[in-house]
């Protein structure tokens, strides 16, 4: 197990950031950490890297007792770190040849890792310049740069992207990706289902700092009972219209506001096909239909009562 | 790795423009605003100097010693301005001209000298020195009258042997010929000392995850924290000694204030000072765990007083604190620091620059044990979300 954690607790006065909270990730898995903000993200993976003082619980990584001094452990982590943590007055290399010194001492070997990080990451042609004269993308780029460059077997990602442009954004979710194939087991949180459903192999969605569901994308939205979202647009019905799709096979729930539709219907074959043939009977003019399959959102609707973005 | 993250404290530490201004840049234009507040002061001086009434009473007719002086100093030397000019008047006339502004102080002997002022200002704090000085000096004239004798009755050897003094320090007693307006420059050497403190604050806060995201990733990192902390010290030590080292030259060879020619010891002055005022620094640093500006501004506060009293403001300030209330002057690294120059300046002897250093020295380590105290810990409560910034 690379990384253990039992029955975590952790308190800001009051406040449970982090309750009774129990994970384990796997050796070579993308491990998706998912919840809204002040879920408690970021509070249990400083927990878990013993920056942060906690209440109760264990933590051990690759299967031993995490502490503020087991140098053998945070050897082989990498963290990237919510906020960009580099030094202004020094360059792209420098920045990224400091952090790697402070886990590679041979000059030789720290050079050509140093070189690899940043052409990962796409920065080569900004090698000389000052953070401040990078764009928030890049900027987070050096950031990751700084935190992968030693080479670690298990890195930790605490939204990467946010504030990032999708160009940078692609680099850094297919960069992820790279490295994971390259063997790092990763962690990683985010408030954006979709980049946790596009590369995650496995996710845990938490809230208040509790778990609310965990799994592979699969099993997570099979745990809920939605088959298909229908939308329409633009369509002009009276109540007993409404009555009449709630009592079409599958439906679970009906919407209608500002004249679109909105039908969530459970698993069943031929769903979208039912509503559409009612509408044809009742003549009725729409403009555009969707159907989507149920997201993640969705799940963590179904589970909190609430939506994973406002 | 010692070496590793000590080189690239130094590149941070010589990019950081803010700091390196406030700690190089700012007391040197301090130091040309002082020097042209000192020459308009001397200006005046020329055309007035301090006036004083003195009481024209029996002990003052009976003090030969006290008249011979106070005409050596009303004297004009040449170009010079004199030091004083005097009236001799009854009492009651003493107190209209100092009531009218007329005089900056009234001398009464009765018979012991006393110095009678209504405001303060520097005309008063000159005759204070004055007073005070030529009361210690006829003081170490009677103990050598007393072992001796054979002076009274040889003048001229007399007048020679007076004729070293100067009657502008408090104690006069030492080789250089005095000037007031070095203590100015010399607390204000101070004051650069303490600023050091502020490279002493980046230092702590840079390994502290609680207080910057970089102090985060690096206690993320397999590396000592007190090994990150001593590489930081070092090299702001250093930068901090490197300034105070340039201000000095810059003072002595632009603006041609003295500073004696023992130029080790000097330089051993700035070494020992940036110490105390980058750990002084550190300390600040490591027990206000609220933003760096508050640290900042908690530092300029206890720089401003500490140099404020060891006559920043006020040369004479610094004479007052160390004779009303010695304790004050001798916990207070400023003074430590202008006392240890002044020392070097004014004396032949080394005991009292030795005890300034020693003090210094003193204060730095305690300094650095409660900075290593407070930092020592290695998990943290609670870790703010701080946005990127220095
Ligand atoms: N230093 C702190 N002191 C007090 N409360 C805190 C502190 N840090 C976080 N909290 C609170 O703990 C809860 C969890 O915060 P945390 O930052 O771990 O959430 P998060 O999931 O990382 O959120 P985000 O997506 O915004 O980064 C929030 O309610 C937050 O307000
Ligand atoms: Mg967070």
């Amino acid at each position: 197990m690379v990384i253990k954690v039992e029955n975590l607790v952790k308190r800001y006065g009051e406040l449970i950031a982090v309750d009774h909270l129990s994970l384990e990730v796997r050796q070579g898995e993308i491990f998706g950490l998912l919840g809204p903000n002040g879920s408690g993200k970021t509070t249990l993976i400083n927990c878990i890297l013993s920056l942060l003082k906690y209440d109760k619980g264990n933590i051990s990584i690759f299967d031993k007792p995490m502490a503020p001094d087991a140098y053998d452990i945070k050897r082989d982590i990498g963290v990237i770190m919510q906020n960009v943590a580099v030094f202004n007055e020094l360059t792209v290399y420098e920045n990224t040849d400091y952090f790697c010194g402070l886990y590679i001492k041979d000059k030789e070997e720290r050079k050509k890792l140093v070189d690899e990080a940043i052409g990962f990451v796409g920065l080569n042609d900004f090698r000389s310049f000052y953070p401040k004269k990078l764009s928030g993308g890049l900027l987070r780029r050096l950031n990751i740069a700084c935190g992968i460059a030693h080479k670690p077997r298990l890195i930790i990602l605490d939204e990467p992207t946010v504030a990032v442009d999708p160009q940078s954004r692609n680099n850094i979710l297919e960069g992820i990706v790279r490295l994971n194939q390259q063997g790092a087991t990763i962690v990683y949180t985010s408030h954006y289902m979709e980049e946790v459903e596009q590369i995650c192999s496995r996710i845990m969605i938490i809230d208040k700092g509790r778990i609310i569901a965990e799994g592979t994308k699969e099993e997570l939205k099979s745990m809920i009972n939605i088959g298909e979202i229908v939308s329409v647009e633009s369509v002009e019905l009276d109540r007993t219209l409404l009555d009449s799709i709630g009592q079409l096979p599958n439906v679970s729930q009906v919407g209608y506001e500002n004249q679109n539709l909105t039908v969530i219907f459970t698993k069943g074959r031929n769903n979208l096909l039912h509503l559409m043939d009612l509408l044809r009977k009742e003549n009725l003019s729409y403009g555009s239909v969707y159907s989507k399959l149920p997201t993640l959102n969705d799940v963590f609707l179904e589970f909190t009562g609430k939506q994973l973005r406002d | 790795m010692f070496m590793h993250i000590f080189k690239y404290r130094m590149k941070c530490f010589l990019g950081d423009k803010v700091t390196l201004f406030w700690t190089m840049l700012f007391p040197i234009l301090l130091s040309i605003l002082f020097l042209m507040a000192f020459s308009n002061l001397s200006n005046v001086d020329s055309f007035t100097g301090a006036r004083v009434a003195v009481v024209n009473n029996d002990a003052y007719k009976s003090d030969k010693m006290f008249q011979e002086t106070l005409a050596s100093v009303t004297e004009k030397h040449g170009d010079d301005a004199p030091l004083l000019s005097m009236e001799l008047v009854s009492l009651e006339e003493a107190g209209t001209l100092l009531e009218q502004g007329k005089v900056h102080g009234v001398i009464l002997l009765e018979p012991d000298i006393r110095l009678v002022v209504n405001q303060s200002g520097i005309y008063q704090s000159i005759i204070k020195s004055f007073l005070d000085q030529y009361k210690q000096v006829s003081a170490s004239y009677k103990s050598l009258f007393q072992t001796n004798p054979e002076l009274l009755t040889d003048g001229d050897k007399l007048v020679d042997y007076s004729a070293d003094y100067s009657y502008l320090t408090e104690k006069g007693l030492g080789k250089n010929k005095t000037d007031n307006t070095v203590t100015y420059f010399y607390a204000l050497l101070a004051m650069a000392s303490l600023y050091g403190s502020f490279w002493g604050v980046r230092v702590v806060s840079e390994v502290q995850a609680d207080q910057t995201m970089r102090g985060a990733r690096i206690n993320l990192a397999p590396a000592h924290k007190m090994k990150m902390l001593l590489a930081g010290i070092l090299a702001a030590w250093i930068i901090q000694f490197v300034e105070l080292s340039l201000l000095i030259l810059f003072m002595s060879l632009v603006l041609k204030v003295s500073f004696g020619n023992q130029v080790g010891y000097i330089l051993l002055t700035c070494l020992v000072g940036a110490l105390t005022g980058v750990t002084l620094g550190t300390l600040v640093g490591g027990l206000i765990k609220k933003g760096e500006g508050i640290k900042i501004g908690v530092l300029l506060g206890i720089s401003m007083i500490m140099s404020g009293l060891a006559g920043l403001y006020f040369a004479s300030f610094k004479y007052f604190v160390t004779k009303a209330i010695p304790i004050i002057a001798y916990v207070n690294p400023a003074n430590l620091i202008t006392d240890a120059l002044y020392a070097l300046y004014y004396y032949d002897t080394y005991q009292r620059f030795a005890l300034n250093i020693f003090l210094l020295l003193a204060f730095s380590a305690v300094f650095c044990m409660l900075t290593y105290l407070s930092v020592r810990r290695d998990q943290y409560a609670s870790i703010p979300s701080i946005q990127e910034g220095n």
